[in-house]
């Protein structure tokens, strides 16, 4: 029974060292600051959280409410399945050619061009044959389907920082589903905004990544959500435990590249490194 | 062979995070286990329980093989009316002695405790007799195929001092015991509801060598000695949930029908019951053996997450995302800077499939597929079969395993007297024991 009384030595040895490491103390301050926080529980696919320190609450709402709006009218502009959009309706009908669309989903586009061309066609709004539009705003999506998905959050959070620094809001944090982050100046109580990668295949975190005025972009597969990052030229699959979480301090470059660094060869890795000068990646296999 | 349940019995207790002298520790989450703890097996030194197995078909024998991997149990009689059973069960263990009657092995000096594995229409007579002899009884569940003979059984146990088990195996399975420690912590929440199915595709028949033998070999299917589906795998999973939430259901209905298996058998082949607790939570129960997809599960349901407990796995309602976010505002708001689990791929609206499963127990778990009529390993068996053996040398009771096998026996058959009725029946007054909170 010797082995018996030293397994449960061990247990208890083994029990008192996780208690030592949770038990470490995380640092404090004692003064309240302003606490502005708002949650969307469905916009654009999944879930906003937005959080602002240490600004006065009549300051903070103005500019979130300006841009809860200007986000709502995004949302529905470029929804696939609300059946009224403007990208609804183009893709209801995707071989209409030179089909006018409004300035606003044309500079839209316009831009989305730019980064499949900066990222030399791995990220892309559409699967398949290369959409097109003119510089009159018409489109042609040659029988493809848009799909603004993480562009659009990445955009929305573009607008979204441009707000904050013209208000002065220095202190926020705002999280869009999990895979996009944009933080804002830094923790009230530390050096940085410290978030943890979460491995969605088991608890834990799989990294952590110290965030000041910047974003970060995380694309991968999950248990229930597995092969959904397609190459736009191929048609080809990106499937199992894998996972890639970028830093960059653009909302749109970080979302762009994590989606494209999916996708990429070494080679094309070098390319986009080279493209996005500002942006520090990670892999995970998981 | 001993080696195998000394490392088992080691495994079950590091998974149930038990230290040494830590009986207060099992008593307040799985009192019935402070009878064998490994101190008390320790205790035992060389001694032997003498037992006989009353009963020698599938899970008798597959009892005989568990017997054999326990270092303190010797079979040492085997008895069966069944000769074919009998003589293979003699096979495998070929130093026991033979009988067809059952009293004789009650009348034996040489016996401590006697297994029962019969069919279910026979339990309490054994049961009640065996007592009555000074035997220590291990029976497999269900208690009993009537109500009455529950409470007689029941009555007869609390006046005497021998030890009696029921094969609830799930209050020995690490993973179960870890799970309700969960629960009971709130890992879930408050707990909202309960859902429970065990489906299976085959006609629950044997092989009859002579017609005269059907209701002897297919006893399952006939009312004289079954109460079906609800009885043979309802039980287990009803006694989970009231282990889950403590209390007793007050309130019963209930649907049952021959749908598929129209071959003479008088037991229903498909059940759908409803069990009402007093705080409006319910179990729902189905079973049926003409469909397999869904398989064996219990699900607990908590307003926090669920617990799927044949899985061995939990989820929680809002993981990772809204918990990051929430852990952010509250360091921000008490004045503490540390890291949030928040980022990850992009979180979607949920669906079923796209909860996270957390494991109850790290390493590898063991799951019953539910598809076996006699067995699964590692379910827990082994070990209440283990800690009978001990109770046979040392005269202790487990606590509570009588009265979770009364209480979800009492509820099996009560749910087949519903779906008989056709009507919503109140838990019985003459039935409720002192161990039962409503």
């Amino acid at each position: 029974m010797a082995s018996r009384r030293q397994f449960l030595k061990d247990a208890i040895a083994a029990t008192a060292a996780v208690s030592l490491s949770a038990a470490e103390e995380p640092a404090r301050a004692h003064s309240k600051p302003d606490i502005f926080q708002f949650s969307l529980p469905r916009v654009m696919g999944t879930r906003l959280e937005f959080l602002a320190v240490g600004t006065p609450d009549a300051i903070v709402r103005p500019v979130w409410d300006a841009f809860y709006a200007e986000l709502m009218e995004l949302d529905a502009m470029l929804n696939r399945f609300n059946g009224y959009g403007e990208v609804a309706r183009l893709n209801a009908d995707p071989d209409r050619e030179n089909v006018q669309v409004s300035e606003r989903l044309s500079d839209l586009l316009r831009l989305a061009r730019s980064y499949r061309t900066l990222t030399g066609g791995l990220f892309d709004i559409a699967l398949g044959r290369p959409w097109e539009i003119t510089e009159d705003g018409k489109v042609s999506l040659h029988g493809a389907r848009l799909d603004f998905g993480g562009f659009a959050k990445g955009y929305a959070l573009r607008l979204l920082r441009a707000r904050l620094s013209e208000a002065g809001i220095g202190c926020a944090f705002t999280d869009f589903g999990g895979s996009s982050i944009l933080a804002t100046g830094r923790h009230p109580y530390g050096d940085c905004w410290k978030v943890g990668v979460t491995n969605p295949y088991g608890p834990g975190a799989v990294d952590e990544w110290d965030l000041v005025d910047t974003s970060l972009s995380t694309s991968g597969n999950t248990p229930g959500y597995d092969g959904h990052i397609v190459n736009p030229a191929t048609g080809e699959r990106v499937s199992g435990r894998r996972m890639v979480s970028v830093r960059c301090p653009d909302p749109l470059d970080a979302e762009v590249l994590s989606t494209a660094l999916m996708l990429a060869t070494p080679s094309d890795e070098k390319s986009l490194a080279s493209a996005f000068p500002d942006a520090v990646f990670r892999r995970y296999d998981l | 062979m001993e080696e195998k349940v000394d490392l088992g019995l080691r495994r079950f207790i590091k998974q149930l995070g038990y230290a040494a002298g830590g009986t207060a520790f099992l008593a307040g989450m799985a009192p019935w286990l402070t009878s064998c703890t490994p101190e008390k097996i320790e205790e035992l030194g060389r001694e032997k329980a003498r037992l006989a197995l009353i009963g020698t078909g599938g899970r008798g024998q597959y009892h005989i093989h568990n017997l054999r991997a326990i270092p303190h149990a010797e079979l040492v009689a085997l008895c069966d009316i069944y000769p074919k059973n009998l003589s293979d069960a003699h096979a495998l263990c070929p130093s026991a002695r033979t009988c067809s009657d059952y009293r004789e092995v009650l009348d034996a000096k040489d016996i401590d405790g006697v297994i029962i594995a019969t069919p279910l229409g026979s339990h309490a007579r054994i049961t009640l007799d065996a007592l009555a002899s000074g035997k220590h009884v291990f029976c497999e569940k269900a208690m009993a195929l009537h109500m009455e003979e529950c409470k007689a059984v029941y009555d007869a146990y609390k006046a005497q001092d021998k030890a009696l088990y029921y094969c609830m195996q799930r209050m020995y399975d690490p993973k179960y015991i870890k799970a309700m420690k969960m629960i009971h912590d709130g890992a879930i929440g408050e707990l909202v509801g309960m859902r429970c199915h065990w489906f299976r595709n085959a006609d629950w028949r044997r092989e009859v060598p002579s017609p005269e033998l059907e209701r002897l070999i297919n006893w399952r299917l006939y009312k004289e000695n079954s109460g079906g589906l609800m009885t043979e795998l309802g039980c287990h999973q009803l006694e989970v949930c009231n282990w889950a939430l403590g209390l007793t259901p007050v309130e019963i209905s209930g649907m049952g029908d021959i749908v598929y298996w129209k071959d003479g058998r008088e037991v229903y082949d498909s059940v759908a019951v409803n069990y009402r607790y007093s705080s409006g939570v319910k179990i729902v129960y189905e079973s049926l053996i003409s469909n397999k997809f869904n398989g064996m599960e219990e699900q607990i349901l908590g307003k926090d997450g669920t617990m799927d407990l044949a899985r061995g796995v939990y989820y929680l309602e809002e993981d990772n995302l809204l918990s990051g976010m929430r852990r952010l505002y509250d360091q921000v708001k008490d004045g503490i800077f540390a890291s949030i689990p928040t980022a990850g791929p992009s979180w979607r609206p949920e669906v079923k499939g796209q909860y996270v499963p957390h494991p109850v127990i790290e390493g590898p778990t063991s799951i019953n597929s539910g598809e076996s009529m006699v067995s699964s390993d590692n379910d827990g068996s082994l070990d209440i079969l283990s800690a009978f053996c001990q109770s046979c040398i040392t005269g202790e009771k487990a606590e509570n395993v009588v009265e979770e096998a009364y209480s979800s026996t009492l509820l099996c058959l009560l749910g087949n007297q519903a779906c008989e009725e056709g009507r919503t029946l109140a838990f019985p007054d003459e039935y409720k024991i002192p161990y039962m909170k409503f």
